[in-house]
């Protein structure tokens, strides 16, 4: 990672080992970015600007800790893309306490404690972009996906409540809702529950990562300084 | 994490103060001086500008000392006596928070 005086944009973006975070850190490396990332372990992304911290997004000194370094080491936080995320497919009836606890503790009390730390960052700038993960999970009301829904709504509700927090900091603050992406975490949903979901999108497809790469762009680009507190779901929920 | 003696303290809060003035008004600077007020009836700082003050003053305890500490907080607010209520209090906010973290 290069010096403070480096001023080039510099982003964090959680969840990188694997999946959409890893595809969107290096797509932002490619475009000169530097960028920090994180997960539970070690990630194999080598590169002289990409960062790498290992932490439970959900432990509020660790994350304090890193974006304290990421202060140090690159001086300036540019966007934060809260991508870390963990989805459990499970009937309500069969769903233990200590699930609902662990899908919370990553997707939501993680997404807000990345946002208050960037945002204390951004905000002596004046200036960030912040786009949180949803889900379509969450407008569809899918059965069998209660909690990990409930979660994502809860990570809607931050993201419509800390854009009129942080926007006398200069600080938008967005959410993507990918459709289902070929990833790890949909690995575990049948193939037929896949069918029946993409059936209800206006346009009948997978997600790409690129597709969700596209509305990140969007949420980041500068001229998006008017353009807070909105989800855009993908595929036309 | 290392030992936060009270003049390092100071000295990251009235930076962080110092952060806070270059975008403020030349009639509405926000004095240095130690005992300066920052929250309470006299305080020049409306409520988000002092969670300014708080959080540019966590960045350079990071920065001068590399002391990761939160002390803009809930507790913090909630306390029967503010610890913001002057440069003074916020620095020794900060130096008692450094010691309960070196104690845990």
């Amino acid at each position: 990672m290069n010096a403070a005086a480096d001023d080039r944009p510099a982003i964090a973006i959680t969840g990188t080992r694997k999946g959409i975070g890893r595809f969107l850190a290096e797509r932002y490396l490619e475009r000169g970015w530097r960028v920090m990332g994180c997960s539970r372990d070690a990630s194999d992304l080598v590169h002289d600007d990409y960062r790498h911290f290992e932490l439970d997004v959900g432990d509020e000194a660790a994350v304090t800790r890193m974006m304290r370094e990421v202060a140090r080491g690159a001086g300036r936080l540019d966007a934060l893309i809260n991508n870390a995320g963990i989805a459990s497919m499970n009937h309500a009836l069969l769903t233990p306490g200590a699930t609902m606890t662990r899908i919370f503790r990553t997707n939501v009390f993680g997404s807000f404690l990345f946002c208050r730390e960037a945002a204390k960052l951004m905000g002596r700038r004046k200036t960030g972009r912040i786009v949180n993960f949803a889900t379509v999970a969450t407008p569809l009301k899918l059965e069998g996906e209660a909690v990990y829904a409930a979660s994502k709504a809860a990570v809607v509700s931050l993201t419509q409540v800390l854009a009129y927090e942080f926007a006398p900091l200069g600080v938008t603050v967005n959410a993507v809702g990918p459709t289902p992406v070929p990833t790890d975490l949909v690995g575990s949903v049948s193939q037929d529950k896949m069918d029946q979901l993409i059936a209800r999108q206006a346009i009948k497809r997978y997600g790409t990562m690129e597709d969700v790469l596209n509305v990140c762009d969007f949420f980041l680009r500068p001229e998006s300084d008017f353009v807070t507190g909105q989800t855009i779901y993908l595929g036309g929920i | 994490m290392a030992m936060l003696d009270y003049e390092t303290a100071l000295k990251a809060v009235r930076a962080g103060v110092a952060e806070i003035n270059d975008s403020r008004a030349p009639d509405a600077q926000v004095s240095l001086d130690e005992d300066a007020t920052l929250f309470g009836e006299d305080s020049p700082l409306d409520s988000l500008s002092l969670v300014q003050v708080v959080m540019a003053a966590e960045g350079y305890l990071s920065e001068m000392a590399g002391i990761d500490l939160v002390l803009a907080s809930e507790a913090a607010m909630s306390r029967k006596r503010s610890p913001y209520r002057s440069l003074r209090n916020l620095a020794e906010y900060a130096v008692e928070m450094s010691e309960a973290e070196v104690t845990q």
